[in-house]
């Protein structure tokens, strides 16, 4: 999670909007250049190079807009002792491990809330979790068949079950006893349908895979989402949010007909009139995928189910506003990262094997691209609070084959099926990274070969440079597919930075310890 | 903050503390010893190739500057690019030494050598001990450092008070003393009467400081305990402590600085258009091409690791600038909000941008051994990135880049490819001994003249040519060329030809006319020999040239 001190946030806000200028103006001179001055030479690599770049330079002007945008909203606490409002924690289970569940089902149980009722929704119809809820005293749900999968699987709750809200968690996310307190205030009037909260792996200390898709998701839970917010373009992400459920139920309750059903539902509620807030909080700690096959699985379902409600269920509607439309176009044009990235790994290929480039003049390039690509950084360094890490630069870059895979499946028409993210390490293999090995042997041996064919070459080393810079990218996924977890070290030197930090934070307390 | 710990707890606290305090006092002696050795090793490798080369055309120059009455040596500098503390100090260490190669040299190496210590002791007020010892490591052993040890110029004390004022700078920061205060502003004066590039440390420094001193306000208007305020800013010199002496700091250098400046550039009609802009560059001029200065900014790490910069080489490591963009998204972990720790990198990366900035309108700026003024901030951050990198992958990184920085010293040293060793004492020798009366020494480029002056018997006539600025007769014309050289050779029937700097395309130019304008003129080329990457050749004509009037001394 990206969070900005409350007495900074003025300052924060300040600079980000005049680096989202600054960069703003660079991109434009730097795309002013490609259309008008540069010299094209090979026009289809001029072409794949132009529309990578528009894309690219389009998805960075929506970041900036983005963050010039960011909101924070304090939500009071409410005194619950008061009012009459009720909600039903459901905690959704599809196969998971007991000692999972029983975490997840503890934290829930421990929420403060004098009308709260935590069910378990076991679509796994296991008879240990079954046991479980009961001993723990628990509501347990199980149906007859598994359609609509998670969709399905609240539906089937929501008929069974009364509460006004209703808090959703996954089987492997901890919430905290504040989790109520500290979010339900965001629903300060009838029209929000939902209040999301932010998603925090706890296992990111020990494993790698997970600690790469946290720092993902803390840009996304950051700025991103507070900017989405002040434009109403927060969306249910499937787990840590609380509905209402008169909503839910105007619009049927949950769709069944998306593997992204959290989106979808986001969208239909939008639809018909509701908004959503963000509580940038965190309130409940989650497992992320262990391994890079799960990484992968997630990211592809995400991207099939987010492009699939693009081309098939008409996300737009005529009522929508500007701004709103606007940060939906970002989410769905995100899947398509992939592609450009691919237009990027071809360009040095192809010079390096067959000596075509996009452009003539080699020597302009870098002073236009360079400062803009720099303002750029500075600006996603800055908005991140300086918390961006380089892993999390490469989690998005190198997940481009499920990117781009999703995107041919969801022009064919393929359907997708909902698949549960594993919470169990799958056995060591170079399956996943294929095409990372594939794309860093064709890079790699590239080099050699206009190295040996051309010589030491300016235009050669260029494109080496080009070349290295990716393999960079793309070695990652094949280390982590190699050995995802973190050593006895490293989780060791996390601990201690983790009690150096909390003890700085806190020096009073650690003296009136030893007294 | 007051402590309620029990007797016993209080015991065991002091013998913690005890065992502590000795460990650190054994850490400190262990470290301290390393230093010695490396700078007794740093000492070695300096001494060791100290004369493996000829002076070069600056060094020339400072004995030219040097060598004479000391009122002439400081009137010599009025108008000069350089400030006057190096040259009168060489003056002195001369009427000691004498102006040997060795001894001219060895006032650089012991600065040199000074700065090993230093670069430990800034090092450990960065970063800690660990960070000294590899600092001290890397000015110890690094061939830029070496290279800069041995050259007869201000380099060398400029590198050691660069570490010296930074060292200053970052315990003042850390604490506020009075001598912390005073050894800043006596190294950082000294400094820009050493080189008038100090400024650009100075720039960085002053910008670091700014920013500590904005954040230090920020959070006491944060805690409320700010007295400035829109209304009162003055107020600001009683909420900041470091502010006045800093001010005082500032105007004092300001001052000293002004008394040469003011004298020697303002009023000096010369000083801006002296061999700085000898390249044609002047100032005011548009700049020229930033690929270009990339290029020129890029040559600067082949001559800190190599010696030389063959063109080729540069070019295409320059056209390398993609790795930067890795770079960046590698330093992305690296970035957080200023601390006391990331001063070192601010500075580095500050007075780097303003050497290739000024050196957009200025060319010559971007040259190695210029970087020197910002070189102190670069390896402090390198030593502590190294440092503070887990052990297991930074000793053996240590062990391979120490290794490699001796045998690229010894490329450096040794290797006769080198360009930038241009020893032309072999090549002088030889022509000194085939020497017959009559005969003629035609060298290129022209302006090596100062190193024929310095080595040349009186009794050779020498020919330099005319300064037509470094662009030589490749820019002006070969007719121009013709002229000079009819002019200059006359009747001699036998002329030596002496090349070195081949490196460099101008030279190469010039050379290539110059040796068609002999073949062409009824000379024949009777040897052609390369010493020590110096080429020599010997001209002869079989006959008196025609055409050549002798009572007129130029062509009919």
């Amino acid at each position: 999670m990206i969070i900005v001190e409350q007495e900074k946030r003025a300052r924060y806000t300040r600079w980000s909007r005049i680096l989202a200028a600054v960069s703003a103006v660079l991109a434009l001179v730097y795309l002013k250049w490609l259309i008008f001055d540069a010299i094209p030479e090979n026009m289809t690599l001029y072409w794949l190079l132009f529309v990578a770049e528009v894309f690219n330079l389009g998805q960075a002007a929506g970041f900036w807009y983005t963050i010039s945008r960011q909101e924070w909203r304090e939500p009071p606490v409410p005194n619950f002792s008061v009012g009459t409002e009720s909600v039903d924690v459901f905690i959704t289970v599809c196969g998971e491990p007991s000692d999972v569940v029983e975490a997840t089902l503890r934290g829930a149980l421990d929420i403060r809330h004098p009308r709260k009722r935590v069910w378990v929704l076991d679509d796994g119809r296991s008879s240990e979790i079954e046991a479980l809820s009961r001993r723990l005293g628990s509501g347990y749900l199980v149906r007859a068949d598994r359609r609509g999968a998670k969709a399905g699987n609240i539906n089937e709750a929501l008929k069974r079950t009364a509460g006004d809200f209703v808090l959703i968690l996954d089987a492997d996310h901890v919430p905290e006893p504040e989790f109520l307190e500290q979010s339900m205030g965001a629903f300060s009037g009838p029209e929000i349908a939902f209040v999301q909260t932010p998603q925090s792996y706890a296992n990111r200390t020990t494993n790698r895979v997970a600690a790469g898709a946290h720092e993902q998701q803390a840009l996304f839970y950051g700025p991103i989402l507070r900017g989405k917010q002040s434009r109403n373009a927060v969306f249910s992400c499937g787990t840590n949010v609380i509905f209402r459920r008169a909503a839910l139920e105007s619009i049927g309750g949950m769709p069944e007909d998306s593997i992204t059903e959290d989106l979808r539902v986001t969208l239909m509620l939008l639809r018909k009139g509701y908004g959503s807030a963000y509580v940038p909080r965190i309130l409940a700690h989650g497992m992320g995928p262990v391994d890079v096959k799960g990484y992968f699985s997630q990211q592809l379902r995400w991207a099939r189910g987010g492009l699939e409600i693009l081309f098939k269920r008409r996300p737009f509607f005529a009522k929508m506003q500007a701004g709103t439309a606007v940060q939906f176009w970002l989410s769905f044009i995100y899947w398509f990262t992939g592609f450009a990235y691919l237009i990027y790994l071809v360009l040095p290929t192809a010079f390096l094997y067959f000596g075509e480039k996009p452009v003539v003049s080699p020597n302009a390039y870098p002073i236009y691209f360079l400062p803009y690509v720099t303002a750029t950084i500075i600006t996603l360094v800055w908005a991140t609070n300086a918390k961006i890490t380089f892993r999390a630069l490469w989690f998005t870059l190198g997940s481009f084959p499920m990117h781009i895979w999703a995107l041919v499946m969801a022009i064919v028409g393929r359907r997708a099926r909902f698949v549960v993210t594993s919470k169990t390490r799958s056995k060591t293999s170079l399956r996943p990274v294929f095409p990372h090995i594939v794309a860093i042997a064709v890079l790699g041996i590239g080099c050699a070969y206009a190295i040996v064919t051309q010589g030491f070459t300016p235009p050669v080393m260029n494109n080496v440079a080009f070349a290295l810079g990716h393999i960079l990218i793309l070695q990652g996924f094949i280390r982590y597919a190699i050995d995802p977890e973190f050593s006895a070290e490293e989780i060791r030197a996390f601990e201690r930075e983790e009690r150096s930090r909390r003890t700085e934070a806190a020096p009073a307390v650690a003296e009136g310890d030893v007294a | 903050m007051t402590s309620t710990r029990s007797p016993k707890l209080s015991a065991s606290a002091v013998d913690v503390d005890a065992v502590c305090a000795a460990a650190e006092r054994r850490s400190d002696h262990r470290a301290l010893v390393i230093v010695g050795a490396l700078a007794l090793l740093g000492a070695v490798l300096r001494f060791a190739t100290i004369n493996t080369r000829s002076f070069w055309l600056d060094e020339a120059i400072t004995v030219e500057q040097t060598n004479i009455p000391l009122p002439d040596v400081i009137a010599g500098q009025i108008g000069n690019v350089h400030p006057p503390l190096f040259h009168v100090l060489m003056h002195l260490w001369i009427q000691v030494f004498g102006i040997s190669e060795v001894a001219m040299r060895s006032f650089a190496t012991a600065f040199g050598i000074a700065t090993i210590p230093v670069a430990y002791w800034v090092g450990r007020v960065a970063y800690g001990r660990r960070a000294g010892v590899i600092a001290a490591g890397l000015v110890a052993l690094s061939p830029y450092y070496i290279w800069y040890s041995q050259e007869a110029r201000m380099y060398a004390p400029m590198m050691f008070l660069g570490f010296a004022s930074l060292g200053f700078f970052l315990s003042l920061l850390a604490e506020h003393r009075l001598r912390w205060w005073i050894g800043f502003a006596v190294t950082s004066l000294l400094g820009i009467y050493t080189h008038f590039f100090f400024l650009f440390l100075l720039v960085g420094e002053a910008f670091a400081f700014v920013w500590v001193v904005a954040q230090r306000q920020a959070a006491r208007v944060a805690d409320g305990t700010a007295t400035a305020s829109a209304r009162r800013p003055w107020r600001i010199f009683a909420d900041e402590p470091m502010l006045a002496p800093a001010f005082i700091t500032a105007t004092t250098l300001a001052a000293l600085f002004s008394v040469w400046v003011l004298r020697s550039v303002v009023f000096s009609s010369n000083a801006l258009v002296s061999s700085a802009t000898g390249s044609g560059l002047g100032y005011g001029q548009r700049p020229p091409e930033l690929a270009w200065r990339l290029n020129d900014a890029g040559r600067v790490l082949i001559e800190m690791s190599m010696g030389f910069f063959p063109n080729v080489t540069m070019f295409a490591l320059v056209a390398m600038w993609p790795l930067f963009i890795s770079l960046m998204l590698l330093m992305i972990d690296g970035l957080r909000p200023l601390t006391a720790r990331s001063i070192a990198p601010v500075l580095a990366v500050s007075g780097l941008i303003l050497i290739v900035a000024v050196g957009q309108w200025q060319g010559q700026v971007l040259a190695s051994r210029y970087f020197i003024s910002a070189s102190a901030p670069v390896t402090i951050v390198l030593a502590g990135t190294l440092a503070l990198a887990p052990r297991r992958v930074a000793t053996p990184l240590m062990m391979v880049g120490a290794i490699a920085l001796v045998a690229l010293w010894g490329n450096q040293s040794f290797n006769p490819e080198n360009a930038m060793r241009h020893d032309n004492r072999q090549a002088i020798q030889r022509v000194v001994d085939s020497y017959q009366p009559g005969d003629k020494l035609v060298f290129e480029p022209f302006y090596t003249g100062p190193v024929f002056d310095y080595y040349v018997p009186r009794t050779i006539p020498y020919y330099q040519f005319p300064r037509h600025g470094l662009g030589g007769y490749v820019r002006r014309g070969k007719p121009e060329l013709a002229k000079d050289l009819d002019r200059a050779i006359g009747p001699t029937r036998r002329v030596w030809l002496m090349l070195s700097y081949q490196d460099i395309e101008v030279v190469r130019g010039d050379a290539y006319n110059t040796i068609n304008w002999f073949l062409r003129n009824g000379f024949r080329m009777r040897s052609d020999v390369q010493l020590n990457n110096v080429r020599l050749m010997l001209f002869v004509a079989d006959q008196p040239r025609e055409g050549y009037d002798f009572q007129e001394r130029r062509l009919r």
